[in-house]
């Protein structure tokens, strides 16, 4: 039953993303390719993930009760699936012809049996994750018992506000909780039902990262070894067993942007553009560190776009001029209606997303002990310094260098983040520490298979597109 | 169960291994071998494993300074509702040894797979800072890989052959993972054998009392208002918390005691632990309307 409703649940997300990708064609005028249907389901799911997101935040905006917003939960999936008929019947399917090859096969069986393996565990187990219950489904019981559009507040709010709930982590964003929500509508076991969502959702991930590997001309070993080790590697491996943490979704939201902007670098498609806007939105969705790595996205981007241009050095020169000014002038202090920027020796303020007081903690010792003493944790560290010198010393395409010009800058940050502000607290307690450095491991994993693949020998001899 | 050190004597320094053979214990019973040094307390939580090989730092070269050597039997109660209560445990004999007595092949099997239990903190990392028994297997495939490494780029080798190197080091590294994922599985079943509905037995009490606070709330006139507001009156902590979460159907907040509002007359405070002693006596600030051994109920005068 747990399953059956974990699969319904997903196959609700699937529909909703496939319907809103194929609109994009039927808008277009264009033909739907499903170039491989690991690629077309991943995409599907987790665009779906994101409108069902969005569809609740607007039923929340509009003041929507709870029996209104299950009928038009109701209606906007039967309308996803009467666009999926109409433009299959318009266009055809195209995808039943592709038949996957062996490796493909391969490949499927063993991320299901992995997943199996950490359903075995995690199913026995009670929800004992503490951010889950006290704040995701917290949240998600509250809007169950009161209705969806109540607000819900910190307590000082809350007490001189008569219509609002109060949660401790008040502040935290609703998309996980808008996830754990729906169930709870049906009345089946929201945790439950989640559960397998966690572990299909990584399932897609990790096969549409085992489809672009193959698609650079990766060998079947390699890409066993790649699965292997995204099952293996053990924060992943924990939080998908203890499943209800955001961080593992926001791991793969993080991953599934930096391919997917890879793919605008190369195609330059309006449609993989919105798809982009549409991940990139669920980062601050989910986590509130979301907006650091929206940020990180959006100077990737301005970066990759300044270094391959005519004139970059000129906009070098002209980013130095205005980071001497800012130093000299002794940091930026900006205020406006909906909040201040102020970047100087002793604070970061933007807005109301990030204000924090940089002061240096020596957290060198928990950073050894969360990356060295963690099992083969620590064997994927080895790999680091030479993905970073690969950087530069291999020649990249623009689509590559978003992905490693993003993984620096996140590595700078998170070390920058937990040195110098009060996360730091964190890293002492050896709670956080790990779990931000998850979020990127998955895109970590991808791109050392990535540069694994590029070593004298490794690819399929009938690679077509060996050196991207 | 107290070792008697005097029998030993001097020789006890000379030991560094405790070893129990044939142990059979559940997973949420565990061990520990406790002793004092200078009036410092030192503890070791020994391994699982029908042979439990547990090498010994008594923190001292005297042995006189060693006091109050012990083994304490206790029961992890942080996951599952029935494991307050010590189960059996078994073991065919237990006795202090030396480490180089022991087979390199026991002594590192023994120290490898050891088992790291399924706990709430697990969420964070794999092993805790204090136990991380694999540094000297992860130094050494460190070093191999570092080796193959070398040979790839010095000696050109094929770029297969290094992948497969560093796939069977990945596999070395996985096995303790993989083996004590097989062990978790056995500790969870054991924990939550007969129901998954609660963390553990704070959890379940949580979730008595809030039905009893329910109760309490349905049948009491002066509560019929639906629009009140109730606080729990604590810290941000398990107990709190769950009791927060069992009661969502209300419209409940936590707060600490120095919170209270008295200009705030529509909120219901709600009091158990150590709070509970607002209602034992006469408190200027609050009416009681409910009261007993678990719980009480008060709003400003």
């Amino acid at each position: 039953m747990m399953i059956l409703s974990g699969l319904c649940y997903t196959i609700y997300f699937i529909i909703l993303g496939f319907a809103a990708r194929t609109s994009y064609h039927l808008i277009s005028q264009t033909k739907l390719i499903i170039e491989r249907k690991t690629d077309f389901l991943a995409h599907a799911l987790f665009s779906g993930i994101f409108l069902h997101v969005l569809m609740f935040n607007v039923f929340q905006l509009l003041g929507i009760n709870n029996p209104t917003a299950l009928v038009l939960t109701v209606v906007a999936t039967l309308f996803s699936l009467l666009v999926i008929i109409t433009h299959a019947i318009k266009f055809g399917t195209q995808a039943a012809s592709i038949k996957p090859t062996r490796i493909n096969t391969i490949v499927i069986i063993l991320v299901v049996m992995c997943s199996v393996g950490i359903y075995w565990n995690g199913s026995l187990l009670p929800n004992i994750a503490w951010d889950s219950w006290m704040v995701w489904i917290g949240k998600a019981n509250q809007w169950v018992n009161h209705g969806l559009s109540i607000p819900i507040h910190g307590l000082n709010e809350w007490l001189s506000n008569p219509n609002s709930l109060f949660n401790v982590s008040a502040h935290y964003p609703d998309g996980l909780p808008l996830i754990y929500f729906l169930p709870k509508l049906f009345d089946i076991n929201d945790s439950d039902t989640t559960y397998v969502l966690y572990l299909v959702a990584f399932a897609m991930m990790t096969l549409l990262l085992t489809s672009r590997l193959q698609r650079k001309g990766a060998s079947g070993y390699l890409q066993i070894f790649m699965v292997l080790v995204l099952y293996t590697t053990p924060l992943l491996n924990s939080h998908l067993m203890i499943a209800g943490y955001a961080d593992i979704w926001m791991a793969m939201y993080i991953v599934l942007i930096m391919l997917t902007f890879v793919d605008y670098h190369e195609k330059q498609d309006i449609g993989v553009g919105i798809t982009l806007i549409c991940y990139l939105s669920m980062l601050p969705m989910l986590k509130l560190e979301g907006w650091v790595w929206l940020f990180l996205f959006i100077i990737t981007h301005l970066l990759v776009i300044a270094a391959n241009h005519p004139y970059k050095y000129r906009i070098a020169g002209g980013v130095l001029v205005v980071l001497i000014s800012v130093v000299a002038l002794g940091g930026i202090n900006l205020n406006f209606p909906v909040g201040n920027i102020t970047i100087n020796a002793e604070k970061i303020e933007i807005f109301h997303i990030i204000n924090a007081h940089i002061q240096f903690v020596d957290i060198t010792n928990e950073a050894l002990a969360g990356f060295i003493g963690q099992n083969n944790w620590s064997i994927l560290w080895f790999g680091l310094p030479f993905l970073l010198i690969s950087f530069f010393i291999s020649k990249h395409d623009h689509a590559s260098q978003i992905a490693h010009v993003f993984f620096i800058l996140a590595l700078f940050c998170f070390f920058f983040l937990f040195y110098f502000t009060e996360a730091s607290n964190w890293a002492k307690d050896l709670t956080a520490l790990n779990r931000v450095v998850l979020q990127l491991v998955p895109c970590y994993i991808f791109l050392l298979f990535k540069m694994l693949n590029r070593l004298k020998g490794v690819q399929q001899e009938n690679s077509t597109n060996p050196n991207q | 169960m107290d070792i008697n050190t005097e029998i030993i004597g001097d020789r006890l320094i000379e030991y560094d291994a405790l070893i129990i053979d044939s142990l059979v214990k559940d997973f949420s019973t565990n061990i520990h071998l406790k002793w004092h040094v200078n009036d410092q307390p030192h503890e070791l939580l020994l391994n699982h494993g029908s042979r439990s090989i547990n090498a010994i730092d008594f923190k001292t070269t005297n042995p006189n300074q060693i006091q109050d050597l012990h083994l304490l039997i206790s029961s992890d109660t942080e996951l599952g509702v029935n494991s307050s209560s010590i189960k059996n445990l078994t073991f065919k004999s237990i006795y202090l040894d030396k480490l180089s007595n022991q087979t390199l092949l026991a002594l590192k099997s023994s120290q490898w797979f050891k088992f790291n239990p399924v706990e709430i903190k697990s969420i964070n990392g794999y092993s805790s800072y204090e136990a991380m028994y694999l540094e000297n297997l992860l130094y050494r495939l460190m070093l191999w890989l570092l080796i193959s490494t070398t040979l790839y780029f010095l000696l050109n080798i094929h770029g297969k052959h290094f992948v497969i190197s560093l796939l069977l080091a990945w596999l070395i590294a996985s096995t303790p993972f993989i083996f004590n994922l097989y062990q978790q599985h056995q500790q969870i079943k054991q924990s939550f054998e007969q129901s998954k509905s609660y963390i553990n037995n704070i959890d379940q009490n949580k979730f008595r009392l809030s039905k009893s606070i329910l109760s309490e709330i349905e049948n009491n006139p002066v509560l019929s208002n639906t629009q009140q507001k109730y606080i729990i009156m604590g810290a941000n902590d398990f107990d709190s918390l769950r009791l927060f979460y069992y009661l969502s159907e209300l419209n409940i907040a936590i707060a600490h005691i120095n919170s209270i509002d008295s200009s705030q007359n529509n909120i219901v405070y709600i009091m158990m632990g150590k709070y509970l002693s607002n209602c034992d006596h006469q408190n200027d600030h609050l009416t009681i309307i409910s009261q007993n051994q678990d719980f009480c109920m008060a709003v400003s005068k």
